[in-house]
């Protein structure tokens, strides 16, 4: 028994037939069926309804000519046609049209097109852009931090701000109205706002939406209620990204980017769970419909369609919200380490230890030898010390074989012994880490408040530490260097987090992610959103780095020294990694692909006893680059490859018929299934 | 069974987690009944690796691991010292036995190796985990202080099955938790 009920948005009157199961109150869509793909469209972070019912804009954090020279962040129109044949891919009008050449919009990661035309682009350098039909404007410089949603509002725009993790709204001039969400949000993502005022915000580390609800006068209240909590079942969520609201008033529905459920899920108006779509990719480049990382989403004006940004695959997938809820799949599951790896990879001596961002497990290798031998496995999800909720930087003491875990989530760094005899044979042993110890940072911070060695220049208040990546330093690496996005500082201090001093950042600095020390002393920080790579000489003195070689930096997540004291740079946005040279010249490893010696959103590196390992993100994999940065390894947890398949740069020649992602580095590799060692 | 060892601190909670399971402990007043007396603290700044407390055959005190609180543990209390070797940690369940299926409770002492007071915001927790099976207890130990200096009852422990434990006993002050750990074998 089916029954027709109508959903209405401002623009359009969409019938939809809900099954007899659905009795869910307010009418919600239950699932959404795949339409189309747009592909190609490197790192896009955000999507929105374009004014007009004319399709969507998306947002890619940078284009790039074909020379690989960047031109300016961009913003593109997507259009599609939704009335699909039998053939649905063929009947989709695939290809974007670029459309607005609106200026550099910084480093955009978030957008909202307001009723009349307006565009506001969340820059994370700290701003907000205003594109309106008088003209441009940047409003919230010098108050926000490191804005990562954007929202029209009827008292002016709610701006998510990842570095002070609440929700600020500006006024139209940008003053600041109210701040919401202080001491409640984690790590504020993606915003919408329903017609009466309130504001929802995804929040990717506390696992849930919060609601602002709004009086009767439009104001959101400062303090939220949470809707969801962690998990992969119905109305749990595993690092939600963004949110979108479908309909008006009671009636409305709620939709949720759960970026690592790899779904779409439906929520009531009150937060009750409706359905879900987007069953996980089980590798990288599976699309038509697996939905794999999802950043952001958007509803069309006419609340048929839906367009699911993911960054992680340089697409964006189209859907048709639907009454039917989807059929049973295959459940989000994690068993141990399984090679989605983060960001972060670490290695010292012997050791080599990986952390994989969907079960929050930290692997430990025996980085001697070919392949690295997967020894034992720390942490998982959950609360106590020896349990992770966002691991955000590894590290390894060089002397004593500990290795360090920032978790974010929990605020606090963990140290862990290994008991582990090197001169026998690796095998693998559960009960080789044995927490150490687990240090509060908010108690850290009010240590070096309280110290008088604290040479912080600005004078903004010491927050808690948000560390993106720690190293060693000084005699016997007795000294920690913390790189701290909280308070774009590095934090330098004794193993056991005492007193110590900050080190500010130079105000270029946007976004630090990664941090190397060199053997002379040398900082080096990447920092994908300021473009550059920071160095600091043994004296002090920091300079900016934006090109290595002939190479712009355009987005830089990983640095590391080589032996001779040159750089070597992951750079995401090229898929590639610039090897510097001691003569100052630098070459470029890599292109796009899913080969060896080919990326896939490079990240982080570290030297290991056998060469340079980069994470390789997009591909769910690592790779090794012997002497001259030579390639030497592919390799997941449990795959491996040291001799170059067919196809890869320098190795065999493709069997016929050719494989396009042999031969090129840009165009067609989306389209080829993957060809690494890893399981999504 | 639950993946999570400490039961109700999962990931994503948006309540306090560790307070759900720690014992802040308010010492002034209390204290002031207690002296650290007894031995004095030895050198046992054990490296790491020796910082293991036990091992699974250790029911053996340290030499190093005597305590002014014999009243409080028998002679057949497991001893050690924490990773860091800060504390000297002591324990064993109330009632001398474990039981394998059933919640039980443990007594704890803890007191600073370098003879020092201990702080007025310690805390204390309990827990124990199977590395093997990837899971803990299915309980969340309630810690309590106990009558006298560094004293400590942990109720609500349960190893639930056979097989190889790791029981931690996190010492924390100033924002830092050190752990002592041991291995039981469960038959």
């Amino acid at each position: 028994m089916f029954l027709t009920l109508a959903i209405s948005t401002a623009a359009v009157t969409h019938a939809v037939t809900y099954g007899a199961s659905a009795t869910f109150d307010p009418p919600c869509p239950q699932a959404a069926e795949y339409i189309a793909t747009a592909e190609e469209l490197r790192g896009v972070v955000a999507v929105a309804a374009a004014p007009g019912g004319g399709g969507f804009l998306l947002c890619t954090p940078e284009a790039m000519d074909p020379s690989a020279r960047v031109v300016a962040a961009n913003l593109v129109l997507a259009a599609i046609d939704v009335e699909s044949g039998e053939d649905r891919t063929a009947s989709v009008v695939q290809r974007v049209s670029e459309v607005a050449q609106r200026g550099d919009l910084g480093a955009p990661c978030a957008i909202d097109v307001r009723a009349d035309g307006a565009i506001a682009v969340a820059d994370a350098s700290g701003l907000i852009r205003l594109f309106e039909s008088a003209g441009s404007r940047s409003i919230g410089e010098g108050i926000l931090g490191e804005p990562s949603g954007v929202a029209f509002h009827a008292k002016g725009i709610a701006v998510s701000d990842r570095r002070a993790a609440e929700v600020v709204l500006l006024d139209d001039s940008g003053k600041v109205v109210t701040r919401l969400g202080q001491g409640q949000i984690g790590d504020p993502r993606g915003v919408a706002v329903l017609d009466d005022g309130s504001v929802l915000v995804a929040d990717r580390l506390r696992d849930c939406v919060w609601r602002f609800a709004a009086a009767a006068d439009g104001m959101p209240s400062a303090s939220g209620e949470a809707i969801g909590e962690f998990g992969s079942s119905p109305g749990q969520f595993n690092a939600p990204g963004d949110v979108a609201i479908l309909g008006k008033g009671a009636e409305c529905c709620i939709l949720v980017a759960d970026e690592l459920n790899h779904r779409v899920q439906i929520l009531d108006a009150n937060g009750r769970f409706v359905g879900f779509f987007g069953m996980h990719a089980l590798v990288p480049r599976m699309g038509a419909g697996h939905i794999h990382y999802p950043r952001s989403i958007a509803i069309s004006s006419d609340g048929s369609t839906l367009v699911v940004a993911e960054a992680f695959e340089d697409r964006a997938q189209f859907f048709r919200l639907t009454a039917e809820p989807q059929p049973p799949g295959i459940p989000p599951s994690v068993e141990l380490i399984s090679s989605h790896f983060g960001p972060e990879i670490a290695c010292a001596g012997d050791l080599l230890a990986v952390v994989d961002i969907e079960s929050e497990a930290v692997g430990i290798l025996d980085a001697r030898t070919t392949p690295p031998i997967h020894m034992t496995l720390m942490g998982g999800g959950g609360a106590s010390p020896q349990r992770f909720r966002e691991v955000s930087a590894l590290a390894i003491e060089p002397d004593r074989r500990r290795v360090w875990i920032a978790d974010r989530g929990r605020g606090a760094i963990d140290v862990y012994d290994l008991v582990w005899d090197p001169t026998k044979e690796p095998v693998v042993d559960l009960f080789m880490p044995r927490l150490a110890r687990s240090m509060r940072l908010d108690a850290f911070a009010e240590r070096l408040r309280a110290s008088a060695a604290t040479k912080q220049s600005s004078s903004a208040p010491l927050r808690t530490p948000d560390p993106a990546d720690i190293a060693f330093a000084g005699p016997d690496s007795s000294r920690v260097l913390i790189l701290d996005r909280a308070n774009m500082a590095v934090l330098s201090t004794d193993l056991r987090l005492g007193a110590g001093e900050v080190v500010p950042l130079p105000k270029e600095a946007r976004v630090p992610e990664e941090f190397a020390v060199g053997a002379d002393g040398r900082w080096a920080i990447a920092d994908p959103v300021a473009q550059a790579v920071f160095l600091r000489a043994a004296d002090g003195t920091w300079s900016t780095l934006r090109a290595l070689g002939e190479f712009a930096l355009i987005r830089p997540s990983g640095v590391e020294f080589l032996v001779d004291g040159s750089l070597v740079v992951s750079d995401a946005a090229r898929d590639a990694v610039l090897v510097g040279g001691p003569s100052g010249g630098a070459r470029i490893v890599g292109g796009k692909g899913v080969l060896d010696e080919q990326f896939w959103d490079p990240q982080a590196i570290t030297p290991s006893p056998r060469g340079h390992l980069v994470i390789d993100r997009g591909n769910h994999r690592f790779q090794r680059f012997g002497d001259g940065f030579t390639w030497n390894l592919t390799g997941s947890m449990g795959r491996y490859f040291d001799r170059k398949r067919r196809g890869s740069p320098g190795g065999p020649p493709p069997l016929a018929p050719a494989n396009p992602v042999g031969s090129s580095n840009t165009s067609e590799a989306g389209r080829v299934p993957a060809a690494n060692g890893g399981a999504s | 069974m639950k993946r999570d060892g400490i039961g109700t601190a999962r990931r994503g909670s948006l309540r306090g987690t560790r307070a759900r399971w720690i014992a802040v402990l308010a010492f002034a007043g209390a204290t002031g009944l207690m002296g650290c007396g007894g031995e004095s603290p030895s050198a046992s700044t054990a490296p790491p690796s020796q910082a293991d407390s036990s091992g699974a055959s250790t029911a053996t005190p340290p030499a190093t691991a005597a305590s002014a609180t014999e009243a409080f543990l028998t002679s057949g209390a497991r001893r050690g010292v924490s990773a860091d070797g800060t504390y000297r940690v002591a324990w064993e369940p109330v009632g001398g036995i474990f039981s394998d299926s059933e919640p039980f409770a443990i007594a704890i002492e803890v007191e600073r190796v370098d003879g020092r007071e201990l702080g007025s915001d310690l805390a204390l927790a309990a827990d124990a985990e199977m590395p093997h099976h990837g899971h803990g207890m299915n309980l969340v130990p309630a810690v309590k202080p106990s009558p006298g200096r560094g004293r400590f009852i942990a109720e609500g422990m349960l190893l639930h099955m056979p097989g190889r434990w790791i029981v931690a006993i996190d010492v924390e002050e100033g924002g830092i938790a050190e752990r002592a750990h041991w291995i039981i074998d469960v038959e």
